[in-house]
């Protein structure tokens, strides 16, 4: 077991039990407010405007008070942070004294953070996403974004969220890459897809995701699915093997988010 | 599985029973279907309070959960925005009822994780307070059923 497999077991184990014991099966069972009250917290939607969630609890004094900011939206965004503070909660996460989640970027949401934080977000992403639910909807159809984008409208989740969720458990060769300012902010590979996309690496002129920079968010050549060479996204790969690619704009963060996979 | 969350699922099963046997075209359904109306009842209306009074008396997880939370948004201060309190002093405030937890013997020091903190705004601290009190009035409340 890789010693990313070990940090996550045991959120992961936290999350299914919560599944299993509500007999949740089917994404519209997951309301999360109401998990979140059978497990202990009482959400609410106001108190927080310098953050977007914020969780107290103290062990021995009743509920567990979970405040979200007003109106945080996406409503996907506002369901993960719920589900990640209730993480810290399920998990005995404890802060010691009020304190901050290392979390200071959404979109950099897993990577070098806390233990505590990568546990609360593997836990919140298998509570609202659930393996026993996903995987099976995931599996059944070829990769692209219109089949993540029906999985985040069924589990009422982020394209971002549901995409690295779609690449770590459909079981095919793909990964979903992250760029912002011509350059790959960040890439999550599915287990399958044996090649390495460098975090900082400049994107080439020939691939579809730089229109977004090049012409703005409603370039139809990046939203369509496209074959191009290998090599433009895998250094040393070899120009004549294809990858397909396909991206959509995440306008609101300037960012622009690509899936890719190998037939 | 907890025992609570056993009595709605039997008697959602019941009912689900009732209805299919209710729609059921065959003699027994149509049967039963009769009588019911021969006693005065509309079986689509008694189906109906049926579910209705289940609910209310062996909700699922999920229908007690959205009842209790709603019940428990009635409770919230409204007023809390209108203090004429400044930051310093609901800081103090904050600081005061953590030592009053702390010497209620909370096992730690209430504890609030935040997701993408920028800043605590003066609206954050007064709920921040308000959060503080409620459970600080939480662990007097144990401590004097002790």
């Amino acid at each position: 077991m890789s010693s990313r497999e070990e940090r996550e077991w045991w959120p992961r184990l936290k999350a299914r039990a919560i599944i299993k014991e509500l007999k949740i099966s089917h994404p519209s069972d997951i309301s999360i407010e109401d998990i979140a009250w059978n497990q202990g917290a009482w959400v609410i939607d106001d108190g927080v405007s310098g953050c977007d969630a914020r969780l107290l609890h103290t062990p021995g004094a009743g509920m567990a008070r979970l405040r979200v900011r007003k109106n945080l939206s996406p409503p996907g965004k506002r369901r993960f942070a719920i589900a990640h503070e209730l993480g810290h909660l399920a998990l005995r996460h404890r802060p010691g004294q009020p304190s901050e989640c290392s979390d200071k970027e959404f979109l950099r949401w897993y990577n070098g953070q806390s233990d505590k934080e990568v546990e609360a977000n593997v836990f919140a992403a298998e509570l609202i996403m659930p393996e026993s639910l996903f995987e099976p909807r995931a599996t059944s159809t070829r990769p692209s974004l219109e089949t993540i984008e029906l999985l985040a409208s069924d589990f009422q989740t982020t394209l971002t969220a549901t995409a690295i969720r779609y690449v770590q458990l459909c079981g095919r060769k793909c990964a979903v890459v992250c760029s912002a300012n011509r350059r790959v902010d960040w890439c999550w590979p599915s287990p399958e897809f044996h090649y390495w996309i460098k975090r900082g690496q400049e994107l080439r002129g020939n691939c579809y995701a730089i229109d977004f920079f090049e012409k703005g968010p409603h370039a139809l050549e990046m939203r369509e699915a496209q074959e191009v060479p290998r090599n433009v996204w895998v250094e040393g790969e070899s120009v004549r093997d294809s990858i397909s690619e396909q991206s959509r704009p995440l306008t609101s963060y300037g960012s622009v988010l690509t899936l890719l996979w190998i037939a | 599985m907890k025992p609570n969350n056993k009595r709605p699922s039997e008697a959602g099963q019941f009912l689900n029973n009732l209805e299919s046997i209710l729609a059921d075209a065959s003699p027994a359904g149509e049967e039963l279907a009769e009588s019911l109306r021969e006693d005065g009842f509309d079986p689509g209306q008694l189906d109906n309070d049926l579910r209705e009074l289940l609910k209310q008396h062996a909700p699922t997880w999920k229908q007690k959960a959205e009842r209790e939370r709603q019940a428990a948004l009635k409770t919230l201060s409204k007023a809390k925005a209108a203090l004429s309190r400044t930051r310093a002093e609901t800081e103090q405030l904050i600081q005061s009822t953590v030592d009053a937890m702390q010497k209620l013997g909370a096992p730690a020091t209430a504890g609030a994780y935040h997701q993408k903190f920028q800043t605590a705004t003066d609206a954050d601290l007064e709920s921040l307070l308000e959060d503080l009190e409620a459970q600080y009035e939480a662990l007097k409340a144990k401590k004097s059923n002790e």
